[in-house]
């Protein structure tokens, strides 16, 4: 059985991470996707990150399932065939910086007019209207831009930029979420559009719960440590040997933590009852469960929480230490797959699962123009070139 | 124009610190929402302060575009009634906590399904729904620390850092609504319904594929890289007189900006006298950067965000404001992308809210409903299922319904 897109043509000419993880995510769901790369290489090709046997491993994760064939837009023939697979495409994918499309005659009125069907996706940084929308982005840029560094850091100290790329991981999602409504809306108009989404408003929204915060109080929703301003307990405790990660998000875990902390009184303690009550008392509450958790060491607490129904857990601070939980080995959700020119890689498992059609990890990304013959081939055989 | 999903209909059994905003999402989109809440409400409202009519910045923040109908699916006679409302849906999106309870509730997809073969029903959990530790209990914070991404925030050995949003709630729906979709579109190819799932747990591991894959054979990495970064210190952008700057070197459109960076603001000489290896070549990435970093810090701090921001505009440097949600909602650069959206309702008054993230032209995403208060719609809702008044009257009696306070 195929994926749900199993017949959708995407052309994908994307770069870093916001384009490439949603081309992936789509052939991860069936489509044929084909990645347009410049003759230079992507600027993934040249990050400096980890390669295995010469090919980097984030454009190899980052662009699996694609074929990769690489066209000059600079050059007639590049030109022509890269309008040879828009024609024959359901699907555009860009991130150009704004203003490049149109300025080399790729932008969405020339290529609806080519193709009417087609869905042209524009992945960009601050949108498409606007004082920022020229400014390109990257990962660290539209944290900072999009006030999630904001609330990230030791409670009350200065914000702090997650070492991740928060919004590379993110962007691709809502991208991909608005091309699968316009693949959904041409069902019944027949007609193609133009999609878009940002870094910037899909920052704000991985956000939306905090910047609520703000509209509701009009104070600056500020970085808690390893606490939240909304709930308690809801934090990092130290035990005997190490943190360990707890949380009470309803009344029933609450009294089920009282009763693994042999604290009985404290579940009668009316300061304490609801959780809105134990945010207030918060100052009274946490040096007395800060007392209690450092008696013993962290799996013990984690053993004794569990056995309550307390949400709890220990740090992973090596991604080794993945490979080994349970639940990731019990429901496959780490994959390796091999390549011919990479070798063996270790991948996560697609992020769904659909019982009719099933999504699967695509083919990892090699060398630059991999994939030249079989797109040329195809644009021939269906005399779209010459 | 309408919503991409305008006139397809959900029935939202999701609750708590993530699965909602994938229902929000549909709603974002033109779906009816409907959100079928337990009698003391999704345990998510009880998350605050602050509260508004005592729903919490949780709940707030993931649950407009949505009705609230207040049913007890514990009740036998309550699971019959949401049946009933899942018979004319096409969506059930559902987060129960524990991997039997959508059986036990005769809430399963091979149960409800049977009467509407093309529903869409999707499931999210938070730790998969098989293997030894399924229904364990686990929340967006326990997921963040199980899956390491507390390694990117913080020092290491301190007490750790989290993330300051839910973070792997809100990836899990955002991949969740894409399953939704793209079941949705194979319905209209093949007019069948099918079950989709997603986990906090499966979402997490695909939003470090990164770091899976760059790590996933240490002994043959050539090349390395700067790929350490779970160990560096912590990272806070460039403090000014007033508004912090987050900027790099990286992707400048002038190559030598940072020289002339450096040259506009007067320390140019002396960088080039500490570290006179930089002389006479293009000054640009990584190992560069952290040299000139101090003096960056230094200069700074003795200027305002609006004429450093001018410069390194001028520059063509990638940078921005270290927004806070203060800042970023009255930046009228932020407001011109119509990032702000509001919405009035009877109770609560004008509402803030931040707009869908995407753009179309064929289609709207808009904020059209704001977060309701519990069992709002209950009337509304029992009624366009054929309910009349002493019907609805007789459930609300028997404490199977509720209609809410207001």
């Amino acid at each position: 059985m195929g994926g749900p897109l199993e017949g959708i043509r995407v052309v994908d000419v994307t770069e870093g991470a916001q384009g490439p993880w949603a081309g992936a995510l789509l052939g991860d769901l069936g489509a044929d996707v084909i990645k347009i790369e410049r003759p230079q290489g992507e600027m993934t090709r040249h990050s400096g990150a980890p390669k295995k046997n010469g090919i980097p491993l984030y454009h190899a994760g980052m662009n699996h399932g694609k074929r990769n064939i690489v066209l000059d837009a600079k050059t007639e023939e590049g030109r022509e065939t890269m309008l040879a697979l828009v024609r024959r495409a359901d699907v555009f994918l860009e991130n150009w910086r704004r203003g490049v499309a149109s300025r080399i005659g790729f932008d969405y009125e020339t290529l609806s007019t080519i193709n009417p069907r087609l869905i042209y996706a524009s992945a960009s940084g601050f949108g498409e209207h606007g004082r920022y929308s020229h400014k390109a982005a990257v990962d660290n840029v539209s944290q900072a831009m999009g006030g999630y560094v904001s609330i990230n850091g030791v409670r009350g100290g200065t914000p702090e930029k997650p070492r991740f790329i928060v919004i590379d991981f993110t962007s691709p999602l809502t991208i991909a979420q608005a091309i699968l409504m316009a693949l959904y809306t041409r069902e019944d108009t027949g007609r193609g559009s133009h999609v878009g989404t940002s870094q910037l408003s899909t920052m704000v929204s991985v956000g939306q719960v905090r910047a609520t915060e703000y509209f509701m109080r009009d104070e600056v929703p500020e970085p808690w440590g390893s606490a939240t301003p909304f709930i308690v307990p809801s934090q990092a405790f130290r035990t005997a040997d190490k943190y360990i990660a707890v949380e009470c998000p309803d009344e029933a875990s609450w009294r089920a933590l009282c009763g693994a902390l042999d604290l009985p009184a404290l579940a009668d303690d009316e300061r304490f009852r609801t959780n809105a009550l134990r945010v207030e008392h918060r100052d009274a509450l946490e040096p007395i469960l800060a007392r209690a958790f450092v008696r013993f060491e962290g799996d013990r607490w984690i053993a004794r929480l569990t056995d309550a129904g307390v949400p709890c857990s220990t740090f992973t601070w090596d991604i080794e230490d993945l490979y080994s939980d349970p639940q990731v080995v019990a429901n496959n959700l780490l994959e390796i797959h091999t390549h011919p020119d990479i070798g063996w890689v270790r991948t996560n498992a697609v992020p769904w699962k659909l019982s009719e059609t099933p999504a699967h990890y695509g083919t990892l990304s090699g060398a630059m123009d991999e994939s030249h013959d079989s797109v040329m081939a195809e644009l021939r055989a269906e005399e779209l070139t010459r | 124009m309408t919503g991409a999903l305008a006139g397809l209909r959900v029935i939202d059994l999701t609750q708590g610190d993530g699965a909602p905003f994938c229902t929000m999402q549909l709603g974002d989109a033109g779906a009816d929402v409907i959100k079928i809440e337990p009698p003391g409400g999704d345990w998510a409202r009880h998350l605050g302060p602050p509260f508004d009519h005592e729903d919490g910045s949780m709940y707030m923040g993931m649950n407009r575009n949505k009705r609230s109908v207040v049913i007890d699916i514990e009740q036998p006679e309550g699971a019959a009634l949401v049946r009933d409302l899942i018979r004319g849906a096409d969506i059930l999106v559902h987060s129960f906590p524990k991997a039997a309870d959508a059986a036990r509730l005769g809430l399963d997809y091979a149960t409800v399904s049977r009467d509407n073969p093309g529903l869409i029903y999707c499931d999210i959990s938070t730790l998969e729904r098989s293997g030894p530790e399924a229904d364990r209990p686990a929340t967006d914070f326990t997921l963040q620390a199980r899956a390491g991404i507390q390694r990117f925030v913080g020092r290491r050995g301190e007490e750790p850092v989290r993330f300051g949003s839910n973070y792997v709630g809100v990836t899990a729906s955002m991949y969740a609504m894409q399953a939704i979709l793209a079941a949705l579109y194979w319905r209209k190819k093949s007019g069948r319904g099918q079950q989709v799932e997603t986990s906090y747990l499966r979402a997490i591991l695909a939003t470090q594929q990164n770091y899976i894959t760059s790590w996933s054979d240490p002994e043959t990495i050539d090349g390395g890289g700067h790929y350490n970064n779970h160990l560096d210190e912590p990272a806070y952008g460039i403090a000014t007189k007033d508004r912090a700057i987050e900027m790099g070197f990286a992707y400048a459109t002038d190559p030598d900006a940072p020289q002339h960076l450096m040259e506009w603001l007067g320390i140019f000489g002396e960088v080039l006298a500490d570290h006179p290896q930089l002389a006479g070549r293009r000054i640009g990435g990584r190992g560069d950067q952290t040299l000139v970093w101090p003096y960056l810090q230094r200069a700074f701090k003795e200027r305002t965000y609006a004429e450093l921001s001018e410069k390194l505009e001028e520059l063509g440097m990638l940078f921005a404001p270290m927004h806070d949600y203060q800042s970023l909602f009255s930046d009228p650069g932020i407001l011109e992308t119509g990032a702000l959206s509001t919405v009035t309702h009877p109770v609560r008054g004008v509402v803030r809210e931040v707009s869908p993230p995407w753009t179309s032209n064929e289609t709207t995403a808009s904020v059209r409903l704001a977060p309701p208060l519990l069992g709002e719609h209950t009337t509304e809702v029992l009624t366009e299922l054929g309910l009349d008044a002493a019907r609805i009257e007789a459930l609300q009696t028997s404490g199977i319904v509720n209609r809410g306070a207001r």
